[in-house]
């Protein structure tokens, strides 16, 4: 009997144009629009807010600062520098700090600072932070670093600086504000080192290099905000994970919250069943409240399985959208599906609690808009945390995470956390609609 | 008897008495009808005996056993047509059947000859692969009774099936009744029409106001009149003179005037047109019409409670 009622449920969903229409061609439509619409926009999911990264130095100033004496001193520099001029640069390397230059003069500016904030930390930290998603990227100082840019300064030298940019892709416009904000300070120091070249070079051709090493000391203590050419910027997101293109964000969006739709279309049914009479011919047939109820669950979630199917065929489809690893899919798709009917399943008891349409009526009208905006649906919210926690507790928000991990590349392993925020919540949604199933009396 | 019900209550908000303490007999193969007013506790009443609804007093005893304890048994032999159309319009009239029949445990070939039975007996066949909702009126009603029909049910209960179609499908629909219950059904008839009531029933009750007013056969409760014709006059002038005459006739036992009617209620098959002649000829009063009827169940219920079944 439960499978007829199954049947009888899905041919009715199947039947109706205007629940069709909402439920199928609608997020599609969306989909394609906003796609296209924020295409610019989103060449790799797009943030807002302040982000906060980690600044990482694998090196030791003091150590540096031992190797240039030691340099100085050593075989290569002797005759070279008078011991007043050795004394000058090593008195000019307290004045060129440039690990103090970056926190303090570049991140820790007011104008970066309305942007970004900064904390310093260890390598391995900053590592277990991005992978949690708690920080937007890491800039990671080389060992060496203040040794290798007093020698490409103040030396003859050209040394290779590589600073590194650890970006999380789900922050990846924080992450290029913050490489971009890191290039400008590398950018600073190499058109110091340009002119420290062009003099060195210059002074070479007309046989004056010893007197131009005399005067890199006054070159460089001109200018403060100096850099090396060498440095070199790399950006890498964590683990080789990828961003999220405009048409991948707006297909999990516009699925996730068209999905619920159907719960409410769901439980509009029941209340319609319950006005035309139909529910008495099941009453009279055998078929109980319990039954009934897990019919509208067990229909529901197969219609927003197959709802899912079409809406990830179709953007696979047109454009190609790559949802990740198919297992992942199919099975957040189990259990987002299961979390639907057990909205529809509550939705449907209010409806028959009040014995009228209006829970349902006021879940399509309001409750699913304010969900897909906390949720994300409209655009990212992963920069208003606030919001992020709040849709977390949703179905639409929380499986919409889950998706966009798996379209970043994580396994299905890793959004474990999504899977058991929507058991959870269906979970509630199943004790809160037998409670009122268990009130809602004759009807 | 097969069913019961004694002293059955149902009150809305403990203040609205819809059905207010009614007994009620339905004997096998009858077909038994259950007349009043819109707002007379009809539905209510059927709702309660057919187990849907817990009364708020009394019990339905079904072949002796309480309804109360066990629905099941009742529900099993039972089809009931409720007031509204019971279908699911998006689905057509095969759809709905298939669905209502497998509910009740048909099966594969069973089923579709069933469907087949009940379409054609319902007159239906031509359109069963059309949505319901693309139906009229009648048609809709006519599903709705087949989709009561597919079990093979001992009872049927019908609560006002011929509301607001054409006079084919009501004809149609009334036909079907008979029918039925020339083939062992019984049936449980609900209407505010009297003319339906009058034309299938063996057995009537009347309801007004949750209560059962006046119970019996059609003649049983045409004698609570006492047996009087009832003559209809329309004059042209509303005279007390022609009035008081009227009432001054020994064969004349009530006369009541309402504008320019007259109904007079007076004894059967006596002679009385030649009386009212020389009384509107004494008067003054030109006669515009003249009808003379046996009390229809409408006139019984207008003697019993002052008011029209329809008003």
């Amino acid at each position: 009997m439960l499978l007829t009622m199954i049947w009888k449920d899905l041919l009715v969903a199947l039947k109706d144009r205007k629940s069709l229409i909402i439920t199928l061609c609608m997020p599609a439509i969306l989909t394609t629009i906003l796609g296209f619409t924020f295409q610019s926009m989103m060449s790799g999911g797009f943030s807002m807010g302040r982000a906060n990264i980690a600044v990482v130095s694998l090196g030791s100033r003091e150590q540096d600062i031992e190797r240039i004496k030691e340099f100085l001193e050593g075989p290569n520099m002797e005759g070279r520098l008078s011991g007043e001029q050795k004394k000058d640069l090593l008195e000019l390397l307290d004045d060129m700090d440039f690990e103090k230059i970056l926190y303090e003069d570049v991140l820790g500016s007011p104008e970066v600072g309305e942007f970004i904030q900064y904390e310093r930390m260890g390598l391995d930290r900053a590592r277990g932070m991005l992978e949690k998603g708690e920080l937007a990227a890491a800039v990671v100082l080389p060992e060496g670093f203040t040794y290798d840019t007093f020698m490409n300064l103040a030396m003859p030298f050209r040394n290779p600086i590589t600073i590194e940019v650890i970006k999380h892709p789900d922050h990846s416009i924080k992450g290029e504000m913050v490489s971009g904000i890191v290039k400008g300070f590398a950018d600073a120091l190499s058109a110091g080192i340009i002119a420290k070249n062009v003099l060195l070079e210059a002074s070479i051709e007309n046989n004056a290099g010893d007197k131009a090493m005399e005067e890199i000391e006054g070159l460089i203590s001109g200018m403060y905000d100096v850099g090396v050419r060498d440095i070199r910027i790399d950006k890498v997101t964590v683990e080789g994970k990828r961003a999220v293109s405009s048409f991948q964000y707006y297909a999990v969006g516009m699925a996730v919250m068209f999905i619920l739709y159907v719960a409410a279309d769901g439980a509009q049914y029941s209340i319609d069943e319950v006005n035309n009479g139909t529910y008495r011919r099941l009453v009279m047939a055998g078929t109980g409240r319990l039954r009934f109820f897990a019919a509208r669950f067990a229909a529901t979630t197969i219609f927003a399985l197959m709802q899912l199917a079409v809406l990830v065929s179709y953007s696979r489809l047109a454009f190609r959208t790559d949802w990740g690893s198919p297992i992942g899919v199919a099975v957040l798709s189990v259990f987002l599906a299961v979390a639907v009917g057990s909205l529809s399943a509550l939705l449907s008891a209010v409806n028959l609690k009040l014995k009228n349409s209006k829970a349902s009526t006021v879940f399509q009208a309001v409750v699913i808009q304010v969900f897909a905006l906390l949720g994300g649906s409209f655009f990212p919210v992963s920069g208003v945390p606030v919001m992020q926690r709040l849709g977390g507790f949703t179905i639409n928000g929380a499986a919409m995470q889950g998706f966009l991990r798996l379209m970043m590349g994580y396994s299905l392993s890793e959004v474990t956390g999504t899977i058991i925020s929507l058991t959870g919540i269906a979970l509630v949604l199943f004790a809160a609609g037998a409670v009122f199933a268990a009130a809602a009396g004759e009807v | 008897m097969l069913i019961k019900a004694i002293g059955i209550k149902k009150y809305y908000k403990k203040v609205v008495r819809a059905v207010d303490g009614i007994d009620l007999e339905v004997r096998e193969g009858e077909i038994l009808g259950i007349l009043g007013p819109n707002g007379a506790g009809k539905s209510t009443a059927i709702s309660v005996i057919s187990s849907l609804i817990k009364p708020d007093g009394g019990d339905v005893l079904f072949k002796g056993q309480s309804i109360l304890k066990n629905p099941g048994d009742l529900r099993r032999v039972m089809g009931i047509v409720p007031q509204d159309v019971a279908l699911y319009p998006d689905l057509s009239a095969a759809e709905n059947l298939k669905f209502f029949g497998k509910l009740y445990g048909l099966r594969g070939e069973g089923l579709q000859e069933r469907i087949r039975e009940v379409l054609d007996l319902l007159g239906l066949n031509g359109r069963a692969k059309d949505a319901v909702k693309n139906y009229s009126g009648g048609m809709k009603r006519r599903v709705n009774i087949g989709a009561a029909l597919l079990h093979h049910p001992e009872v049927l209960i019908m609560d006002e099936p011929t509301v607001g179609i054409d006079p084919q499908s009501r004809s149609h629909i009334l036909d079907t009744v008979k029918a039925l219950n020339k083939k062992g059904m019984t049936i449980i008839y609900t209407s505010h029409y009297m003319e339906e009531v009058e034309h299938l029933c063996d057995r009537i009750y009347v309801m007004d106001h949750g209560k059962v007013i006046a119970s019996g056969t059609k003649e049983d409760l045409k004698n609570l009149m006492g047996g009087d014709d009832i003559v209809s006059l329309q004059t042209d002038i509303a005279s007390e003179g022609f009035l008081k005459d009227l009432r001054g006739n020994v064969k004349v036992r009530n006369a009541d005037q309402k504008d320019g009617s007259i109904t007079l209620m007076v004894q059967k098959d006596c002679d009385i047109l030649s009386d009212i002649f020389e009384a509107a000829s004494k008067n003054g009063v030109k006669l515009k019409s003249l009808d003379v009827k046996t009390p229809t169940l409408e006139d019984v219920f207008l003697y019993l409670t002052g008011r029209g079944l329809r008003d």
